[in-house]
């Protein structure tokens, strides 16, 4: 009857086990030896680390609470910009004072009569005195004088 | 809601206090063994101080919100790349005083100083000087290891990473990672092979 099979490490495998594990020893031995001075130098920088992480933490944690804020404040900043052009036109609907077509003009080229004006080439003077005579009278009838 | 936004504050320092101690404890578990393995690549005491903390300061800036599991292969691929710039940074520098005419001999200095050459006084018994010498052998050993073989080993035998983390910290293949492990083994076998009977 033949011995059973050796089950396990082979010797090679046996031998570098032990050589590891006596090394790994000495190493973690020669971890403890390290003097005081190494000792003090790693502990500083160990708390330099943590407080750049925190201040790291801090800002982020602040920058995110701040958010709500700053999009209410870009929020408001940007209904302000899109109402402003049109809180400003409403201040006076004319020409003169927006410096571009008013609804006055809107009117003038409503009416069928101006157009005709318009389209007359030669007597463009006219329309023009015509036009201003037009104002000025619906400014006067509106006022009741 | 003021009591809300009281809340988050507190909610937030709480959680910066937690991760800050995590952060703590694990470097300070690790720094003895980052400055050793710093040290027997550098072979100088206040390089391999620079090193860590360095990667001590660059995991913190950097990589403190991750999971703690991720932080030790990240701290070793952190302090590896630093001990390669600063020894590439030795070796232009070494190259640039070559050059020079006027260099100094400071390490012939070192070698012939009459206070590091004196023989200690301090009495040693027999035991613990047999395992000064032993580990004086060892470290000396591993200083002469290949670059690689020696991080490799340093890793996995001091720090305990497996064959993953080692590939993770060094940034190579796993399979890389056990062909270096064995040389460095090789070798380090060879050489201390009269220690160890």
């Amino acid at each position: 009857m033949s011995p059973p099979a050796q089950v396990g490490p082979t010797p090679m495998n046996e031998t570098t086990s032990e050589f590891e594990k006596r090394t790994r020893e000495l190493l973690e031995d020669s971890v403890q030896r390290v003097d005081g001075r190494i000792r003090s130098r790693l502990n500083q920088a160990r708390h330099a680390a943590i407080e750049e992480a925190t201040r790291r933490r801090s800002s982020v944690w602040r920058r995110f609470t701040l958010m709500p804020a700053a999009g209410a404040v870009a929020a408001a900043l940007l209904v302000a910009f899109f109402l402003w052009p049109h809180s400003h036109s409403g201040v006076s609907l004319t020409a003169e004072s927006s410096g571009r077509p008013g609804v006055e003009d809107l009117d003038l080229f409503a009416d069928s009569d101006a157009l005709d004006l318009v389209s007359d080439e030669t007597d463009t003077g006219q329309f023009y005195e015509w036009a201003v005579d037009q104002a000025d009278s619906n400014e006067a009838s509106s006022t009741g004088a | 809601m003021p009591s809300a936004s009281h809340g988050d504050v507190e909610l937030s320092d709480s959680t910066t206090n937690s991760q800050s101690r995590a952060l703590n404890q694990f470097l300070a578990g690790v720094e003895l063994k980052a400055f050793k393995i710093a040290q027997a690549a550098l072979r100088h005491e206040d390089d391999a101080l620079d090193a860590v903390q360095d990667a001590m300061l660059q995991l913190a800036r950097a990589y403190s919100d991750r999971p703690a599991e991720e932080w030790k292969p990240l701290f070793y691929r952190i302090l590896e790349n630093r001990i390669r710039d600063m020894q590439r940074r030795r070796t232009v520098r070494g190259r640039v005083i070559s050059w020079l005419p006027f260099r100094g001999n400071d390490e012939d200095d070192e070698e012939q100083d009459p206070i590091a050459q004196a023989p200690s006084f301090d009495p040693q018994p027999p035991r613990k000087l047999e395992i000064s010498e032993t580990m004086e052998a060892l470290e000396k050993a591993i200083e002469t290891l290949p670059r690689r073989q020696q991080q490799v080993f340093m890793l996995r035998t001091l720090e305990g990473l497996d064959v993953a983390e080692t590939a993770t910290a060094m940034g190579c293949s796993e399979g890389s990672v056990k062909t270096h492990y064995f040389r460095a083994l090789q070798t380090l076998r060879a050489q201390l092979g009269d220690f160890w009977t």
